[in-house]
C-alpha cells in the first residue's frame, strides 16, 4: 500500500514537473531593437528586467545608433526584431506603409489606454489606428535659463517675441552672449535649428498652419514659413547675441557655457532633456513666445510591434502600463518623462520636472516635432538648410526654393498628417 | 596468477585476454590521438584562414580610415582641396578601408553579428564620404566657408564618436575577433584538459605492453618477445608523432602573442596619425571659431596620442609576417594522421604476432 502511494506521488510529481517544463518551454524570448546605448540602454534594461521578473519571458535587447539602417535591412530580409523603438513618427510611418508594423488596437487593453491622454493616443496613431507606445517623451518649446543670472524672466509671465529679442540685446554684453546654441549632432547636424523654425511657425502662424506644413501642404516659400526663418535671424544671426561657433558646437555641449563663471551664454532653446545635463544648477524655463493660444512641441521614442508573437504583444502591453512607464523617469531623477497620466508625479524630484510632466500629460495642445513627422528626405534637407542658412543668410530664398523642390518631389502618400491636440 | 588486474584461470585465456586488451587499448590510443590531433589541425586552419586575417583586416581598415581623415584635413589645411579635393591619399585610403571591410566579411567566422556590424560600418562610411564631399563642395564655392570646415568636423566626428562612431565600431569588431581567436585556442579539443585524453591511454598502453612483456618473460622464460618489442617501439613512435600536436599548439599560442604585438604596434601608429589629424582639425576649427568652440577644440586636442615610438613600415611588416608565419607553421605542423595511423597499424599487427605463437603452445 505504502509502495503504491509512493509510486502515485512520484507519478503526480513527474506530471506536474513535465507540465511546468512544457509551459516554460512555450515562452520564447522577445527581441527588442532601439537606438539607446550606454546609460540610456541600462535604464531601458531596467524596464525590460521588470517585465522578465513578472512574466519569466526573456528579452534580448540590442542598441544601435544606426537603428534605421539595421531595421530596414532586417525588415527586407523578413527577419525583423519583435519590437523596435523608433525615434520619430516619420520613421514609424515608413514601416507602416510597408505593412511591416502591426496595429495595437487589439493588443493594448483599454485600462492602459485610459492612462494616456486622448491627444497622446492621437499622436501615436497613423491613419486612424494606433501603432505605437511612447516610451520616452520630451517637451520642446522651452527656453532654459538660470534664475539667479536672468532674474527678469518668469514662467508666470512668458515674454513675447519682441520682448525676447529685446532681452537678447540687453543680455549680450562683453564676453557673454544671450544665447547658447550648437548645431553639431553627427550625422544629423542642424536639427537644433529646425526646432527654432518649428517653434516660430507653431507660435506665430498657429497650430493649423504648423500641422499643414508638417504634412507637406504648405510651401516652404509661403510667407508664414519665410517669416519664421527671418524671425530666427533676429537672434541667431545678430552679432554678439549667440555664443560663437554655432556650427562647431555639439548640441549637448551648447548649454555648458551657462554654468561657467562668468557665463558664456544665458538662454538656451532646447528640449526637456537639458534638465539632466544642468550640472546641479537650478535651471528653470519659460515657454516659447506665442502669439496665440499656448501649444507645445513634443517628441517621443515610439515602440512598435513588428511580429505577432504572443510574448511580444505581452511586452507591448507591459510597456504601456503606468508601472513600466514609471521605471525610467524614476531612475533618471526627473530628466526622462512619460506620457502616461497614471505615473505618480512624485517620482519627478524637482518642481521644474513636475511642471514638464504636467504639461506633457495635461490638457495643453501638443504638436509632434514637425521634422520628426516629415519623410526622411525632407527632414535631412531641412537639417542641411539650417546649416546653409547660418552660413549664408542672404541665400534664404534659394534655400527655401530648394526645400520646396524636395517637398514637391515626395509623393503625397509619404507625408503624415498628425493633428495637434487637444 | 594475476595479469593486468584481471583474474586469470589459465595461461591460455590470460594470453587471449592480453591480446584483446592490447588491441583495444591500441584502438583507443589511436582514436583519441587522432581525435585530438584533428581538433588541433582544424583550429590551426581556422586561425590561419580566418581569425588572423580578420584581425589584420580590421586593423588595416582602422588605420586606413584614420589616415584618410588626416589626409582630408591636411588637404583643407594646405588649400590643396581647391584643386584636388580631399586628395589622392584620402581616396586611396578610403578604397583600402572598403577593401579590407569586404575581405573581413569574407574571412570572419566570429559570428553572425560581425556581418551586420560590417554593413553598419559600410553605411556610415558612405555618410562619412558624403560629408567630406559636402565640405569639398563648400570650399570650392568659398575657400573661407565656415560650413566647409564644419562639415569636415562633422565627418571626423562620425569617425571618432565614442558611442557608435565608425572607429568605435571597428574597435568592437576587433574585440570580437580577438575573443574568437582566444576561443579557438582554449575551447573544445584545444582545451588543455583534452591532451590527457590521448596521453593517458598512451601511458596505459605502454604499461600494458611492458606488463605483457614481463609476464611472457616470466611464464615462458624468454628474455624478449621481439614482435611485442616492435609494437612498443611503434607505440613510442605514435606518442612521438603527437609531439607535432604540442608543437602546433605552441605555434598557435605564438600566433596569438604575435597578434597582440601586431595590434599594439598598429594601434600605436594609428594613435600617432590620429593625434596629428585631430590636432590639425583643432587648429582649423580654432582659426574659424576664435571664441566659443572651447569644448570642441578641447575634445579634438584631447585625442590620445601614441604612448611610445610607433613602429615604422618595416617593423610593422615584420610583425605581420610574424603572425602569418606562426599561423602557417601551426597549420602545417598540426594533424599528421597518416604516420600516426601507420604506427598504430604496425603495433596492432605486431601484438598478435607476438602473442599468437605462445597461445599456440597451449592448443
Amino acid at each position: 500500500m505504502r509502495t503504491m502511494r509512493a509510486v502515485t506521488l512520484a507519478a503526480v510529481a513527474l506530471l506536474v514537473t513535465g507540465i511546468g517544463a512544457c509551459a516554460g518551454g512555450e515562452r520564447s524570448s522577445v527581441t527588442v531593437l532601439a537606438s539607446w546605448t550606454g546609460g540610456e540602454a541600462e535604464a531601458f534594461q531596467q524596464v525590460l528586467d521588470r517585465f522578465t521578473a513578472q512574466t519569466g519571458i526573456r528579452v534580448d535587447y540590442r542598441g544601435t545608433r544606426a537603428l534605421n539602417q539595421v531595421l530596414t535591412a532586417e525588415v527586407q530580409k523578413g527577419a525583423p526584431p519583435d519590437i523596435a523603438v523608433l525615434p520619430s513618427p516619420g520613421d514609424l510611418g515608413g514601416y507602416v506603409r510597408r505593412s511591416a508594423v502591426r496595429p495595437l488596437d487589439e493588443v493594448i487593453d483599454t485600462g492602459a489606454e485610459q492612462s494616456h491622454s486622448p491627444q497622446w493616443l492621437r499622436l501615436e496613431q497613423i491613419g486612424g489606428r494606433r501603432y505605437a507606445v511612447a516610451i520616452k517623451t520630451s517637451l520642446k518649446s522651452l527656453i532654459w535659463y538660470d534664475p539667479r543670472r536672468v532674474p527678469g524672466l518668469s514662467g508666470d509671465r512668458p515674454p513675447t517675441w519682441n520682448e525676447l529679442v529685446e532681452l537678447s540685446g540687453r543680455l549680450s554684453t562683453g564676453d557673454t552672449a544671450a544665447w547658447c546654441m550648437g548645431m553639431g549632432s553627427t550625422p544629423v547636424s542642424g536639427w537644433p535649428g529646425t526646432d527654432w523654425i518649428e517653434d516660430l511657425v507653431l507660435h506665430r502662424a498657429g497650430p493649423a498652419v504648423y500641422q499643414r506644413w508638417a504634412a507637406g501642404q504648405v510651401p516652404w516659400t509661403a510667407p508664414e514659413i519665410r517669416q519664421a526663418w527671418t524671425a530666427w535671424s533676429q537672434v541667431a544671426l545678430r552679432p554678439g547675441h549667440v555664443r560663437g561657433g554655432v556650427l562647431f558646437t555639439e548640441f549637448g555641449d551648447a548649454g555648458q557655457a551657462m554654468h561657467t563663471d562668468p557665463p558664456g551664454c544665458l538662454l538656451h532653446h532646447q528640449a526637456s532633456f537639458v534638465i539632466g545635463d544642468s550640472r546641479g544648477a537650478a535651471l528653470d524655463f519659460v515657454p516659447f513666445p506665442s502669439d496665440g493660444p499656448r501649444a507645445w512641441e513634443v517628441s517621443a521614442d515610439l515602440a512598435a510591434l513588428f511580429t505577432d508573437k504572443p510574448e511580444a504583444r505581452e511586452l507591448m502591453r507591459f510597456l504601456a502600463t503606468d508601472e513600466a512607464q514609471s521605471i525610467w523617469p524614476a531612475a533618471s531623477h526627473g530628466s526622462v518623462f512619460s506620457a502616461n497620466r497614471g505615473v505618480d508625479q512624485a517620482i519627478y524630484d524637482n518642481p521644474v520636472s513636475r511642471r514638464i510632466a504636467q504639461t506633457l500629460t495635461g490638457e495643453a495642445a501638443l504638436c509632434f516635432d514637425a521634422s520628426d513627422l516629415m519623410p526622411s528626405a525632407m527632414t535631412n534637407a531641412f537639417y542641411r538648410a539650417i546649416l546653409e542658412y547660418l552660413q549664408s543668410p542672404d541665400r534664404l530664398d534659394p534655400i527655401l526654393r530648394q526645400l520646396d523642390q524636395v517637398r514637391t518631389a515626395i509623393p503625397a502618400t509619404d507625408w503624415l498628417n498628425v493633428p495637434c491636440g487637444p | 596468477m594475476t595479469g593486468f588486474g584481471i583474474s586469470v584461470r589459465t595461461t591460455r585465456s590470460t594470453l587471449w585476454r592480453s591480446l584483446i586488451v592490447l588491441e583495444l587499448a591500441l584502438l583507443v590510443a589511436l582514436g583519441t590521438a587522432a581525435w585530438v590531433s584533428q581538433g588541433t589541425q582544424a583550429a590551426a586552419e581556422r586561425v590561419r584562414s580566418h581569425s588572423a586575417p580578420s584581425i589584420q583586416h580590421i586593423l588595416a581598415a582602422h588605420a586606413a580610415l584614420v589616415e584618410a581623415d588626416e589626409a582630408a584635413v591636411d588637404s583643407f589645411r594646405t588649400g590643396a582641396v581647391g584643386l584636388t579635393g580631399p586628395g589622392e591619399r584620402y581616396q586611396n585610403q578610403i578604397a583600402l578601408a572598403g577593401q579590407n571591410l569586404t575581405q573581413l566579411a569574407v574571412d570572419s567566422i566570429a559570428g553572425a553579428g560581425v556581418g551586420q556590424s560590417i554593413q553598419l560600418v559600410q553605411g556610415q562610411l558612405a555618410a562619412y564620404s558624403g560629408l567630406i564631399e559636402q565640405a569639398d563642395a563648400h570650399y570650392r564655392q568659398d575657400p573661407g566657408s565656415e560650413l566647409a570646415r564644419a562639415d569636415l568636423w562633422y565627418a571626423s566626428r562620425l569617425l571618432h564618436m565614442p558611442a557608435g562612431g565608425i572607429l568605435a565600431q571597428l574597435d568592437d569588431l576587433l574585440a570580437i575577433e580577438r575573443q574568437a581567436l582566444a576561443r579557438e585556442l582554449t575551447a573544445g579539443r584545444m582545451a588543455a584538459g583534452w591532451v590527457a585524453t590521448w596521453i593517458v591511454p598512451m601511458i596505459v598502453l605502454l604499461v600494458l605492453l611492458v606488463g605483457t612483456q614481463v609476464f611472457l618473460s616470466r611464464r615462458f622464460r624468454r628474455t624478449f618477445n621481439l614482435p611485442l618489442l616492435g609494437a612498443t617501439a611503434a607505440v613510442l613512435v605514435l606518442a612521438g608523432g603527437m609531439s607535432f600536436d604540442f608543437a602546433a599548439r605552441g605555434e598557435l599560442a605564438a600566433t596569438q602573442e604575435a597578434g597582440d604585438a601586431l595590434a599594439g604596434g598598429w594601434q600605436a601608429r594609428i594613435a600617432a596619425t590620429d593625434r596629428r589629424g585631430q590636432q590639425m582639425l583643432g587648429d582649423l576649427v580654432a582659426q574659424t571659431c576664435p571664441d566659443g568652440c572651447d569644448e570642441t577644440i578641447g575634445r579634438l586636442l584631447a585625442t590620445p596620442g601614441a604612448t611610445g615610438e610607433p613602429p615604422g613600415d618595416e617593423a610593422l611588416t615584420a610583425r605581420i609576417k610574424d603572425v602569418d608565419g606562426h599561423a602557417a607553421a601551426a597549420a602545417d605542423t598540426a594533424g599528421r594522421p597518416m604516420p600516426l595511423m601507420l604506427a598504430a597499424l604496425i603495433a596492432m599487427a605486431l601484438v598478435p604476432l607476438g602473442l599468437h605463437p605462445r597461445i599456440d603452445e597451449y592448443r
